[in-house]
């Protein structure tokens, strides 16, 4: 996509005062990088730019950047699903907030296999969750994390203790997934950001399989759908019919 | 005192179960199962007594965390009962709750958890026979699966839980 037509629509959503900020991406601190930018005023729309090196989800800046007026989101396909996902969440006003859409040519890595048998699987996650710094960027990354207070930071109850280790990472990261039901878009920025490399994007994305399989739902997608856990129907999948 | 000490680890000792048991969390709806679960020990039923039992008020209380600190914390198989479809005492709660532990059953597997491990099903005030036959059944199938190694096994090794609350299991 072309940079001049991007800068071109921020600059038009400034100047009509439809938004107050758009949020998209400028060089970081060196060439190979990009950090999110701020842009209040039509006369800095020249420092957006849009290149490979452009990875953040800034769907995670939206509720912030919406509560001072308008919010434009340079956003991929993955990113305008975590705005949707918001908007259903009732975490933003669909009026306050205007998506310029760019394609999504993200050069993602290869994803590890989850192992085929479950003894493995467990020792699979229990061998990458012994290498969390429990540095919550992941959660910090994750527009899904609305949350005010996180269940982690809680004191009472604790769910986890605070120190580092496989068995409370893994009671973090497997709740931190669940939450994640119905609202991950898949944008893979958990992973992205882990320092550690933990591949925590599976817990959300077989989450978000079984989402489909059961209820005929995937995230982000209608603005005016119900959360997927935030409602029912009396036809839905019964442990009954299902074994238990 | 050091008498007194050396008494008390005896009798821990002495009272630690010779074999293997499966430990089951039971988390029951008050209004249907738990009343259920009473009126099986009223009606002198038979069951095993492997399962703790949590009363919430209703089967729509119980977070997804619950089952999942569950696990972390060792035990082998965790139950929820709630009211049947339709029956639920605050009219719907029951239906967030399938939606919420159906998904959930389904995710075990991806973390490596036998979905035997979770049972989930409705019991009623009057079904005091179920419930005991739920148990029984339960109970039977934790065994066949073993032990449950936990969460945190990395390499062959258990972490150790320095939690002073875990030493209290």
């Amino acid at each position: 996509m072309d940079i001049q037509e991007i800068r071109n629509k921020a600059k038009r959503l400034l100047e009509s005062g439809e938004v107050k900020v758009v949020v998209g991406y400028e060089r970081g601190s060196t060439e190979s990088k990009s950090t999110p930018a701020f842009i209040e005023s039509p006369d800095d729309v020249d420092r957006l730019i849009w290149d490979a090196t452009c990875v953040n989800n800034l769907a995670a800046y939206a509720i912030q950047e919406a509560k001072n007026g308008g919010v434009a989101i340079i956003a991929r396909d993955c990113d305008a699903r975590s705005i949707v996902m918001l908007v259903q969440e009732h975490q933003l006003d669909k009026d306050a907030v205007r998506v310029i859409e760019v394609p999504d040519e993200t050069q993602w890595a290869d994803d590890p296999a989850l192992p085929e048998s479950l003894e493995e699987r467990r020792a699979f996650w229990a061998k990458e969750f012994e290498k969390c710094t429990r540095c919550y960027a992941c959660r910090q990354a994750c527009p899904g994390c609305f949350c005010n207070t996180c269940f982690i930071d809680r004191i009472v109850p604790r769910w986890a203790a605070k120190r580092a280790g496989a068995s409370d990472a893994w009671m973090f990261h497997v709740t931190r997934a669940m939450h994640q039901a119905g609202r991950c878009g898949d944008c893979r920025e958990c992973s992205r950001v882990c320092p550690v490399g933990i591949p925590v994007h599976l817990l959300a994305r077989e989450i978000e399989t079984f989402v489909g399989e059961l209820f005929d739902y995937k995230a982000g997608m209608d603005m005016d759908a119900d959360p997927v856990l935030g409602t029912f129907t009396p036809e839905d999948p019964d442990p009954n019919e299902h074994g238990g | 005192m050091s008498e007194e000490t050396t008494t008390i680890e005896q009798q821990t000792e002495e009272q630690k179960p010779k074999v293997w048991k499966p430990r089951i969390l039971g988390i029951l709806c008050n209004w249907c199962s738990y009343a259920g679960a009473d009126l099986a020990g009223s009606s002198r039923l038979q069951y095993p007594p492997n399962v703790r039992i949590i009363r919430v008020p209703c089967s729509g209380r119980v977070n997804p965390q619950y089952i999942f600190k569950a696990f972390q914390r060792g035990f082998e198989g965790v139950l929820v009962l709630g009211c049947h479809p339709g029956d639920c005492h605050y009219a719907k709660g029951n239906y967030y709750a399938r939606r919420r532990l159906m998904l959930l059953k389904k995710f075990l597997p991806s973390l490596g958890i036998e979905p035997e491990r979770f049972h989930f099903e409705w019991v009623s005030a009057s079904e005091g026979i179920i419930f005991a036959e739920v148990i029984a059944k339960m109970t039977k199938k934790l065994e066949d699966l073993g032990p449950f190694s936990g969460v945190s096994v990395v390499q062959g090794v258990t972490q150790i839980n320095t939690d002073a609350e875990d030493e209290h299991r």
